[in-house]
């Protein structure tokens, strides 16, 4: 700020000097507090802390700022727990201008003005180019708040030394994929040859609890109603799905220590490197580990079913906050990562499932398991739309909590099944009547 | 003691104002980043809001809403169970470690140190050390158990066994430092006293009883207060290794403060819950000093 | 154990020295203890060291089979470890040695010299270690971005220079320290700053000591407030980049790269802690603490 100003501080004398640059600094203060000199407008981009996809935001935004005289655009990581991050920053009006967020943290903030309607800088053609349910991530009636830049959901991991002492031939097309019963028969037999569990499921901590969610789908439950706001755990299917899973821990088929709150990690990956389980329901990530620690003796299947078919909707979007300077430059920052040429260099690089129907597999040409990249892209389609719109509602930071809670108990076996849905519902009503 | 000394300071030029410069840094420190703060977060407490600004005055409402909140029972419950389990038997280790290092004994300044090392690790290095450690399934707790022939312990994963493991791990990151002040304290005991005791004839325990016990008191009060205050505000380990789980069994109310701010955004909420626990630390303060008062009284 | 000294040399009442068995017992029980007290630790760096692999395995090792630096290599790479150490170091000390002053300035007013609401002023600053974080963690926020601190090493600098631990300690040494070592030096004519800094400091030795080792113990570990208003992976301290690597939500570290994270957290300060650990119990029983 200093060094920009035309005079010279000998020229001017001492005093004058330090008035000037008390005044151009409160103006600068008042005006865009914490962008450099000289007119550039800068934008800020937060994401997780993976460095291949820090590099690629960093890539893209060079690209930007190349096309955009005058820009500049920085790529930060999101510290700590994310809504305590966000909120306090939010408070400060310190928020980044662009933020990569997931479909389940979206909704409080669309819903609260935290974050700025991008419909104007978004080109026509991209809803075409989306699903329902992973437009309905970002879209809300009143405006477009985010648009999904990338996807990943659950399948079934085998290992195939375990699928041939039991003599399973795993499914490969969606549509043979394992009902519940069969699923649990093979984990039954997987336990044998594990003599240790049979299977795995892929939580990362209590922010995930919401991963489970599926299963109430598969089984044509509901998590809240057709109105994305009504508490609808009460249903036979609903109660129906938490006796299935009580019949996982009930039965010894998963280990206690692989649940939602307990932490650690990925343990369903650790379990299933390790020899201790033989199958795991689980998103891509678990690939390139599998690939160096255990390569040719892995495999995948699609994601269980029962009545019908779901998967973990899994994932990012990308938004601007209502802290952004420049929001329609930051919304066009958005609509060029969430173009399908950015997109298709985005998943190339960080190994990541397109959220744009029009990309596959062979387009964005993985550098490997190219056919498994696939099988994932197809099992996105099972994402169910209610299950999108409960998830990035205004209150799902509180229900998945809440889910967190009663499913841990009922799975642990401290309430039935039907107790776990009834306090469940009676804790879901308080939130939404708040 | 010191009217001469102020007298004496008097007579100089500003002389009063001396200890308002002394004290003027840390008075100013306190009043921007801690009373300003906290008045701002004790008016959050009668607000109905998700962060700052937006609130709307509700009076007593939001602890009027917590006699209906299931949670907090539990939660208080859970608080209670933590903060007592931790506490007496931190204490109750660093003091008999502290006596045992107090004597000639070959190799005390090793152990010394050793005991001491827990306390330098973060909350956070804790947390996710001890998660593995204790992990059911691949921790080498477990590996060990087993290996011994033993059964593997449901560490992190059955109710009861979650809140004893944090109770375990906190106890193992506070040991050294009880020992450490109660050391201190020990030492500067004169040890003239406890010399013409034992030729008086008194036993080590008896030496014990009436002669350093009670001179350790007021250390025994200042390490009580401080571990009730850590206990209650542990949040780090437990939201790492269980995240208040299984089920609620180790959800205490920190946690539950830090769930109802942010992941709830019920900022009103969560500072009218603070607030209860800072008026619970209060209350044992006074009537720790007011027990301290009476133990003086009677010597 | 902690019942059993007592009682046993209860029953050895009045011979000056325990029997030579039962000192060796209380070695051996030491010694023991000390092995769990140290073991999560030593168990971490085995972590650190071992390959993907056996860490996760369910039998029991003691040592990884084939030790190795891939996990450091492997994060060394990927993440700027050297700015975030150096930012720690930054913060830790400027942090530490800001804080000492000001807190034996403030215990030094609080224990020497009586004036109006000296009281009340002392009680504050004590309520203020009942006040969890997580509650004025927003305000608090708020007041360093009015500031204008934010991103800045000073925005976690200057909140937590007011450290009530140290104005605590150094009020309880500081009340020990004679009033006539002060007299002599203002019948001399010493000002009351010279009176402070050369005559009552320099017989503070073991209190700066105390006061240094503990500020920078927290400091370095500190966790909330430097998530909250540090940003950008250049600008972390180590225990919050540690953070960064296991709060992803699409994304689990392995955990290869969070062991080599944690134990660079942790290693430095133990380091500097078993050097002076000597002096540190010898400072915290001059202090008085009691």
């Amino acid at each position: 700020m200093r060094a920009s100003h035309p005079l010279s501080a000998t020229a001017m004398g001492r005093r004058g000097f330090i008035a000037l640059a008390g005044i151009s600094i409160a103006g600068a203060l008042a005006a865009c507090s914490g962008s450099p000199p000289s007119g550039t407008k800068h934008i800020r981009l937060s994401t997780w802390n993976i460095p291949t996809d820090i590099a690629s935001y960093q890539a893209i935004a060079d690209a930007f700022v190349a096309k955009h005289p005058g820009t500049s655009v920085a790529v930060e990581v999101t510290t700590g727990q994310f809504h305590q991050w966000f909120i306090t920053r939010l408070a400060a009006d310190l928020a980044p201008d662009v933020i990569r967020i997931t479909p389940q943290q979206i909704g409080r903030y669309a819903a609260n003005g935290s974050l700025v309607d991008i419909s104007g800088a978004i080109p026509d053609d991209y809803r075409g180019d989306y699903s329902d349910p992973f437009w309905a991530i970002g879209a809300r009636e009143d405006g477009v708040y985010g648009v999904f830049q990338h996807t990943d959901n659950f399948i079934t991991y085998f290992n195939r030394g375990v699928m041939d002492r039991i003599g399973v031939t795993p499914p490969t097309a969606l549509a043979d994929a394992w009902t519940w019963d069969e699923f649990l028969e093979i984990a039954t037999e997987t336990k044998k040859v594990t003599g240790r569990y049979g299977f795995g499921y892929g939580w990362t901590g209590p922010e995930t609890a919401y991963r489970w969610m599926p299963l109430v789908y598969q089984n044509g439950g509901a998590f809240l109603g057709e109105d994305g706001e009504t508490p609808s755990m009460d249903t036979e299917e609903a109660v129906g799905a938490l006796a299935f899973g009580r019949r996982w821990y009930e039965e010894g088929l998963v280990s206690t220590g692989n649940l939602s709150k307990t932490g650690g990690g990925d343990v369903a990956r650790n379990l299933f490197l390790t020899g201790q389980i033989g199958m795991m329901l689980n998103n891509p990530e678990s690939m390139a580990q599998l690939d160096e620690e255990m390569p040719g003796e892995w495999g995948t299947a699609p994601m269980i079913r029962n009545a019908g078919e779901a998967s973990d909707l899994g994932g990012n979007a990308l938004a601007v906050t209502k802290s952004s300077r420049h929001p329609e430059l930051a919304a066009e920052l958005v609509a060029m990562i969430t173009s399908r040429e950015q997109m298709r260099f985005f998943c190339h690089e960080g190994n990541w499932l397109p959220a744009r129907s029009s990309l596959d597999a062979e387009d964005i040409g993985y550098a490997a398991n190219s056919d498994t990249m696939q099988r994932f892209i197809d099992q996105g389609a099972t994402i169910p739309l209610p299950m999108v719109r409960a998830q990035s509602g205004e209150y799902f930071s509180s229900l998945n909590a809440v889910f967190a809670d009663y499913l841990d108990l009922c799975l642990i076996g401290q309430l039935s099944p039907r107790d776990a849905s009834r306090q469940m519902m009676e804790a879901m009503r308080s939130v939404t009547a708040n | 003691m010191s009217l001469r000394t102020e007298r004496a300071a008097d007579r100089r030029r500003g002389g009063r104002l001396v200890p308002y410069v002394f004290a003027g840094p840390a008075a100013l420190l306190f009043l921007a980043f801690s009373l300003i703060p906290i008045v701002i977060a004790i008016g959050l407490s009668f607000q109905d809001t998700a962060s700052l600004g937006d609130g709307e005055w509700i009076g007593g409402g939001n602890f009027a809403s917590m006699t209906s909140d299931p949670l907090i029972g539990t939660a208080l419950m859970n608080t209670l169970v933590f903060t007592v389990g931790t506490v007496p038997t931190s204490m109750a280790i660093g003091l008999a470690l502290a006596i045992a290092l107090n004597r000639p004994l070959p190799g005390r300044s090793v152990f010394r140190a050793l005991f001491f090392v827990p306390m330098v690790a973060a909350g956070v290095v804790v947390g996710v050390i001890m998660s593995w450690i204790f992990n059911g399934d691949y921790g080498v707790a477990n590996n060990l158990l087993e290996a011994l022939g033993l059964g593997r312990l449901p560490w992190l994963t059955a109710p009861g066994w979650a809140m004893a493991t944090l109770v375990i791990v906190v106890v193992w990151t506070r040991i050294g430092f009880c020992m450490v002040i109660y050391l201190g304290a020990l030492q500067s005991i004169p040890s003239e006293l406890k010399e013409a005791a034992a030729i008086d004839g008194a036993s080590r325990w008896a030496r014990f009883r009436t002669i350093s016990w009670p001179m350790l008191r007021p250390t025994t009060s200042i390490l009580l207060i401080l571990n009730v205050v850590f206990s209650l505000q542990a949040f780090d380990v437990i939201y790492v290794m269980t995240g208040g789980g299984p089920g609620f069994s180790t959800t205490v109310l920190i946690q539950y403060v830090f769930r109802s701010a942010f992941v709830d955004a019920r900022m009103g909420y969560a500072a009218a819950l603070g607030l209860v626990l800072v008026a619970i630390l209060l209350v044992f303060t006074l009537l720790r000093q007011r027990a301290n008062r009476k133990a003086e009284e009677m010597l | 154990m902690t019942a059993t000294a007592p009682i046993r040399s209860s029953t050895s009442s009045r011979r000056r020295r325990r029997p030579r068995p039962a000192r060796w017992l209380l070695v051996a029980a030491m010694a023991a203890l000390a092995v769990l007290m140290v073991f999560p630790l030593y168990w971490m760096l085995v972590s650190a060291l071992t390959p993907g692999g056996q860490s996760q395995s369910g039998s029991f090792y003691l040592l990884p089979e084939a030790p190795t630096l891939d996990n450091y290599t492997e994060v060394f790479a990927q993440q700027p470890v050297w700015r975030w150490l150096g930012n720690s170091v930054l913060i830790a000390s400027v942090g530490t040695a800001l804080s000492v002053v000001v807190s034996l300035m403030a215990g030094y007013a609080l224990a020497k010299y009586r004036f109006r609401g000296r009281g009340v002023l002392y009680a504050a600053f004590l309520v203020t270690i009942m006040i969890p974080i997580q509650v004025t963690l927003v305000p608090s926020f708020l007041v360093v971005a009015r500031i204008g601190l934010v991103d800045s090493p000073w925005a976690v600098i200057l909140p937590t220079l007011f450290d009530v631990v140290g104005i605590f300690i150094a009020r309880q040494f500081l009340l020990g320290v004679p009033d006539a070592l002060m007299e002599a030096a203002r019948l001399d004519g010493a000002g009351e700053f010279a009176t402070f800094f050369r005559v009552v400091l320099p017989s503070c030795g073991p209190l700066v000591g105390v006061l240094v080792i503990l500020g920078f113990m927290t400091r370095w570990n500190d966790f909330l407030w430097p998530l909250v208003v540090l940003q950008g992976n250049e600008n972390l301290t180590v225990p919050v980049a540690l953070s960064t690597l296991t709060n992803n939500p699409a994304f689990s570290s392995p955990y290869g790269a969070v062991m080599a994270i944690a134990t660079i957290t942790v290693l430095p300060l133990l380091v500097v802690f078993l050097a002076f650990q000597r002096q540190f119990v010898q400072g915290i029983a001059s202090t008085g603490i009691k």
